[in-house]
């Protein structure tokens, strides 16, 4: 059943090339999803109005203080932020070349 | 193009007339010329679809800058500020395209939800599985049955297992994609406390489905 439904959703998409994920696959990305939870997270447009000034930051090997570790877990969490900071952060290192 | 300073950018940019059009139409450029190494993984730069995209993203930007001049605290470069913007932008409208024709609804079938056991999967009888990992397998579907509201079993199913995007999800269940993050963190909390009620822990759950 769910070979069926993940072949329709991912029919013409660029994950479409991608294995049927299977139960251990779905197990382990809840559980890891579970083992990057915290009490005290950023939320999505806490970490949008710090972006830049960390991505900056990374880029430049400097320490990005307190907030680093909050970023940096709603990053493993979140993959629509880490997608953006990943792109962010390629734009940043066309700048610097 | 010169190079501009941060306070160059807010100066001209507020000062309407020429200077600002001038500050608008090279914003434009570096929009234009910064995109392509942010979207590779998503459209080819010799896709025809590329250069309206971009386009239609830099046009977006530059509103949205001006609408937002007053917030740029001065912590990153101009430039990095307005990217960051930009790439919100591009990667929001690629999402929505890419799951355009998928409803939430067909995603994770209704019937599912209402039955406990068949949130994750049917798998019982899945051959590849140890008793131990079925066993650990039902104990986790009745705790998210128990757990977490409906409409927080199908975010969490929708996001974590078939990699619908967040903001995707919380379009169609009309809400922001900030506040459907919230949601979910309450969710993990109550599943990771509940699990731990249980004796269970993910990092042990994780274990035993990774030793094969």
């Amino acid at each position: 059943m769910f070979e069926k439904i993940f072949s329709w959703i991912t029919r013409g998409s660029p994950i479409s090339t991608q294995p049927v994920p299977r139960d251990k696959e779905m197990i382990t990305k809840l559980m890891s999803m579970l083992n990057n939870t915290h009490e005290k997270e950023f939320s999505c447009d806490e970490v949008f109005e710090l972006l830049d000034q960390y991505a900056e930051q990374i880029i430049k090997g400097e320490n990005a203080g307190q907030f680093l570790s909050l970023i940096k877990q709603h990053l493993d969490i979140c993959k629509d932020c880490s997608e953006e900071y990943e792109s962010l952060i390629s734009i940043l290192n066309a700048e610097l070349a | 193009m010169s190079k501009r300073t941060n306070q160059d950018w807010i100066s001209a940019l507020k000062s309407g007339g020429i200077k600002q059009e001038d500050a608008l139409a090279d914003l434009r450029l570096i929009i234009i010329n910064s995109l392509p190494y942010s979207l590779n993984n998503w459209i080819q730069n010799s896709d025809p679809r590329f250069e309206p995209l971009t386009e239609e993203v830099s046009q977006e930007t530059l509103l949205r800058v001006l609408d937002k001049l007053d917030t740029f605290e001065g912590r990153s470069q101009f430039t990095t500020w307005v990217n960051k913007i930009a790439v919100r932008i591009a990667l929001s409208e690629l999402r929505r395209r890419q799951w355009k024709n998928i409803s939430l609804d067909e995603l994770i079938d209704e019937n599912k939800l209402k039955h406990p056991t068949m949130i994750v999967s049917k798998s019982a009888s899945s051959p590849e599985m140890s008793i131990e990992q079925k066993d650990i397998l039902k104990r986790i579907e009745r705790l998210m049955a128990q757990e977490l509201t409906e409409k927080q079993r199908k975010a969490l199913v929708a996001i974590s297992i078939y990699g619908m995007p967040m903001e995707e999800v919380a379009r169609r269940m009309n809400t922001s994609r900030n506040a459907l993050y919230k949601l979910l963190h309450d969710a993990r909390l109550r599943l990771k406390d509940r699990m731990k009620k249980e004796g269970l822990s993910p990092q042990e759950v994780l274990e035993i489905f990774e030793a094969g």
